[in-house]
């Protein structure tokens, strides 16, 4: 079956493993914002001309008793960021050794003492700023209080006639179908887009709205006035707003989200229905190439897009010795599927480059491939390379060996079907299948190969290929004994993926998403509604920058702000990339140079003259602030799950929704929230009479 | 008096307001010293743009001191715990007005910890209090300045506090609303609650208040009992009844007066207040409606002080 439907994941999803660099990540970057402003508050209330004009002192609260020991924190923090600067004075003045305190520049190089070094100066400035925060939270905080304030919050949105807005989906439900032209199968695919990509910027403007205006209308009407001359922390008040628009917009977007999964499912072609009324979970393989020039990198053909890269076949006129194969290992599957009766599915999608442009012969035709399931613990060599040229003799091997047990199947049915009735001849065939069935099953068992040999690849499509359980029976032997940790580990499938002999060379584009197992999968609407996680999760963000905004700024500041923020967020890949200088053509210092020299981007630039050196050093430094300064942006990408639900793959809980959207919302949130409290803490609520 | 617990205390209180570059713009306050006793009703007077309003935002904690201290129940008055025993009405109602009455001050009643059953006991007998019992289902939105006046008094006493502040507690309000605050605040005073109260209206203040403070371009210009204050030890009145004014009384009071080394300077029958003649004119129309006023007959007689209902004589001073 030839589908339409892939998932294209530039950024593969954060797993688990990821989490403790990502945490000290997080710690240098929360931390450093936390020292900064700290430092700021400390220059503030020294630049006072009086002794009680600041507001450091209601920062204060129950910390008073302590205050010294936060300040040594504060100090510590900056001693280590001091070696961090000394560091960079050392290394500028060509002081040996100092280059390991120094942090890596991006998060593609190995770590460094510098990096410990910046996360515990991140870690203490965070502790510091905290701990007023979790004092006031334990001891102050009464979520009576925070209800009181959410159900009024619901109360203002819903008389104010907010809620009315959700409406406006009615307008999608009505009349979408008339603009939206979709081919059959692609029937699901874009109503699923179209209903997110509507709900999308309906519910975000209204989360910014919600969350931007409401304090300041307070403010400006001295709303907060009887509320803060009650025993209400300001911090309750930030808190109870977010409560009350969070919970009316999560109630919002399941009842919007629930009716455009009602539009969505009516009347599903089945095309459409093959395509995408599914939801898939898929387990990827990790992918490495052999007989390319590099293990981790197939070859490039030149194309802009990097996402993939390719593996080329042999042709008639080339020797067969030196293939390249594609790799991918599953580090482990579900052991039920030995168990299975219907055979396991894989899907595929891989792209072609053609190296014979303009032969009528080859126009629009694919090409085969080869699959071959192996049991890596057949191997002699642990080496790949040579892994690669084992499998083809184990094969060889193989198949010499079961053709001459299929021989005497075939003369006995050639003799049997004589003179038999057609019905007979197709009992006896059924018969003759099942028996070549039993020997290939006993070759299974002894080679632990299953090799699918001659599948043709289309382009722009997405194919299945089907492995009988009995091989999945068959690598499962002696399992209990297999090594799954240290160096020896080995996964408990690998396959290699080559390009057949054609009469001409064709290049076979390959990325790590575009094969993976599919042993199971869940129903579509249970995947719709999870993707709707992903928007919550841009809902609490947007309404939670508005809010802390709002703490300190007019409205309609905060409105812009936030929205800016989030538009930011939308092209934190390219900023990325240039934090991580993986940018065609350099920074923008070189950029500049080139543009100005009228030089091409492929242009070699890296000759060792005084200019350049100034060139690339400034580059560098606007590379690492950027690298600083880009987790104040969101991270908005990561919470777009449409792509998910609409091509009918499951959306996972742990690794997609809690580790890749949940936790890193929570990160994100937690310096926004302690911003709020510290701004409305020092706020005065009275304007100036 | 003075053995009465300090409430109220502020010392060498200070406001400086200030530009963004941090260059002063105005002193709102400067260097304020006052106690406020346990059970007194205080009165903060003054003119516009003399401190009253600041004084309270800060003692609130609405407002930084710039210098000085504010304290409130012994607490500095950014002391958020403080607020648990203060009930305070903004000059202006500012209060939720797409909320009605009964949600108001279960919202306020809320933000206090009240349990559910005290909230709504608590709010069903403020809102017969204040008479808003036929108007508690409508949102505030819909209320007349002074019924939200009303409903403002109302959520400043849901938490039954010690310390009651309002800011222009009449404003607003007509005659026989500013006659109901005032008489309000005397009750909650004689219930053992402290009042501290600004107002421009210097005879609700007069009415009322046991001490005045006057301020004047952010500086305390005089601080006493308003008995103390408005005493003229230099005059002396004399009332008396049973007796018709004529030339021989006129002169016989100025021998007497001669006598002693005074001098009279007036005699004639009283007057009363506007405020006391408005009332006992409603209070009669309530008694006999549609009886009108007739051009032909005569201006009501001028009401002596004892024909004032009993209620409200205390007032008239």
């Amino acid at each position: 079956m030839m589908l339409f439907a892939s998932l294209y994941l530039e950024r593969a999803p954060m797993h688990w493993a990821q989490l403790p660099a990502a945490f000290g990540e997080w710690l240098q970057n929360a931390g450093a914002a936390a020292a900064v402003a700290i430092a700021l508050v400390c220059i503030s209330s020294f630049a006072q001309r009086s002794a009680k004009d600041y507001n450091f002192i209601h920062i204060a609260g129950r910390t008073v008793a302590f205050w010294t020991y936060l300040l040594y924190g504060f100090f510590a923090s900056v001693a280590c960021y001091a070696v961090i600067v000394l560091a960079w004075i050392g290394r500028w003045m060509g002081v040996p050794g100092v280059d390991a305190l120094l942090p890596r520049l991006n998060a593609t190089m190995p770590s460094t003492i510098g990096d410990l070094i910046l996360t515990i100066a991140g870690a203490i400035a965070l502790t510091v700023a905290l701990t007023p925060v979790l004092m006031d939270i334990v001891s102050r905080l009464s979520f009576g209080r925070i209800w009181a304030l959410a159900l009024l919050s619901w109360k203002e949105a819903i008389r104010g006639r907010v809620i009315w807005v959700f409406g406006a989906m009615a307008l999608i439900f009505l009349f979408a179908h008339w603009f939206v032209p979709y081919k059959a199968e692609d029937q699901l695919r874009n109503y699923v887009r179209v209903v997110f990509w509507s709900m999308t910027p309906l519910f975000l403007v209204l989360a910014a709205l919600l969350g931007a205006f409401s304090i300041p209308n307070d403010v400006k009407n001295n709303s907060i006035h009887t509320v803060v001359t009650k025993p209400v922390e300001p911090f309750e008040i930030v808190l109870g707003r977010f409560l009350g628009f969070g919970s009316l917009l999560t109630v919002g977007l399941f009842v919007v989200s629930s009716l455009s999964l009602l539009y969505v499912v009516r009347g599903v072609t089945d095309e459409a229905a093959q395509e995408s009324f599914t939801a898939r979970i898929p387990i990827y393989g990790k992918l490495h190439f052999v007989g390319t020039k590099a293990a981790q990198k197939g070859d490039s053909v030149g194309r802009e897009w990097s996402y993939r890269s390719y593996i080329t076949g042999p042709s008639h006129n080339t020797s067969d010795k030196f293939r390249q194969f594609a790799v991918w290992d599953f580090a482990a599957f579900p052991e039920d599927l030995a168990n299975r009766i219907e055979e396991v599915l894989f899907e595929f999608s891989f792209d072609i480059f053609r190296l014979s442009k303009g032969d009528a012969k080859e126009e629009g035709r694919g090409i085969r491939v080869t699959f071959a399931f192996v049991d890596p613990r057949v191997f002699r060599s642990p080496d790949a390379n040579f892994q690669s040229i084992e499998l083809r003799e184990l094969v060889k091997k193989m198949e010499e060996e079961r053709s001459k047990e299929f021989e005497p199947i075939r003369a006995r049915f050639e003799k049997a079907k004589q003179g038999r009735s057609k019905e007979e001849v197709g009992e006896l065939t059924a018969q003759r299948r099942a028996d070549e069935e039993k020997v290939r099953e006993k070759y299974r068992n002894l080679y632990r190969i299953h090799q699918e040999t001659g599948i043709e690849v289309i382009d722009y499509h997405t194919q299945q290929v089907l492995v009988p359980p009995s091989a999945f029976k068959a690598f499962l032997i002696d399992h209990d004994k297999r090594v799954t940790q240290g160096e020896n580990a080995l996964p408990m499938l690998r396959v290699f993926v080559s390009v057949d002999k054609t009469q001409q060379s064709q290049m076979l584009g390959v990325a790590q998403a575009d094969f993976y197992m599919v042993p199971h999968v869940m129903p579509f609407w249970q995947n719709f509604l999870k993707g709707t996680i992903g928007m919550w999760c841009t809902h609490m963000l947007v309404l939670a920058i508005a809010l802390a905004m709002s703490t300190y700024f007019s409205s309609v500041i905060s409105f812009i702000a936030t929205i800016f923020l989030y538009l930011c967020g939308m092209s934190l890949d390219y900023m990325r990339e240039i934090a991580e200088g993986r940018l065609d053509g350099g920074g923008p210092a070189e950029s500049a140079i080139r543009i100005t020299k009228g030089l091409p981007v492929a242009a070699r630039f890296d000759e060792a003259t005084p200019m350049n050196t100034v060139i690339k050093t400034l580059d560098q430094l606007f590379s690492w602030w950027i690298g600083r300064i880009i987790s104040m942006f969101p991270d908005v990408g990561r919470h777009d799950l449409h792509l998910y639900v609409a091509n009918g793959f499951d959306i996972g809980w742990i690794d997609v929704l809690l580790v890749d959207n949940l936790l890193p919302l929570g990160g994100y949130l937690l310096p926004w929230a302690v911003l709020a409290y510290y701004l409305m803490k020092m706020r005065e609520t009275a304007n100036p009479t | 008096m003075i053995d009465k617990e300090v409430v109220v205390e502020t010392r060498k209180l200070t406001k400086i307001y200030r530009d963004f570059w941090g260059r002063e713009k105005k002193v709102a306050l400067r260097a304020l010293n006052l106690q406020v006793r346990r059970g007194e009703i205080f009165g903060l007077l003054g003119p516009n743009g003399s401190g009253k309003t600041t004084t309270i935002k800060l003692l609130l904690g609405l407002l930084f001191p710039t210098d000085g201290d504010a304290l409130v129940f012994n607490m500095p008055s950014g002391e958020v715990r403080k607020n648990e025993r203060i009930g305070y009405l903004p000059e202006e109602s500012y209060l939720y007005r797409f909320l009605n009455a009964e949600e108001t001050l279960d919202f306020y009643g809320r933000l206090f910890n009240l349990d559910p059953a005290l909230r709504r006991s608590r709010a069903e007998k403020l809102i017969e209090t204040v008479g808003l019992k036929n108007d508690k289902k409508r949102i505030l939105k819909e209320y007349s300045k002074g019924m939200r006046q009303r409903i403002g008094l109302a959520q400043a006493l849901i938490n039954d506090p010690e310390l009651v502040i309002l800011d222009e507690p009449t404003s607003g309000l007509d005659p026989l609303g500013t006659r109901w605050m005032k008489d309000l605040i005397v009750k909650l005073r004689d219930e053992g609650k402290t009042i501290i109260m600004c107002s421009h209206r210097l005879e609700d203040v007069q009415d009322i208040c046991d001490r005045v403070a006057i301020l004047s371009e952010g500086e305390l210009r005089k601080l006493d009992s308003v008995k103390s204050l408005l005493e003229d030890v230099f005059r002396l009145e004399l009332r008396a009844t049973g007796v018709q004014l004529n030339d021989e009384l006129r002169r016989d009071l100025e021998t007497i007066l001669a006598k002693h080394g005074g001098k009279l300077e007036f005699i004639g029958h009283p007057t009363t207040t506007l405020e006391a003649l408005f009332l006992r004119i409603i209070e009669e129309s309530k008694a006999h409606p549609g009886r009108r006023y007739m051009p032909e007959k005569a201006a009501p007689a001028p009401v002596a002080a004892e024909k004032v209902p009993e209620e409200l004589k205390t007032h008239i001073k």
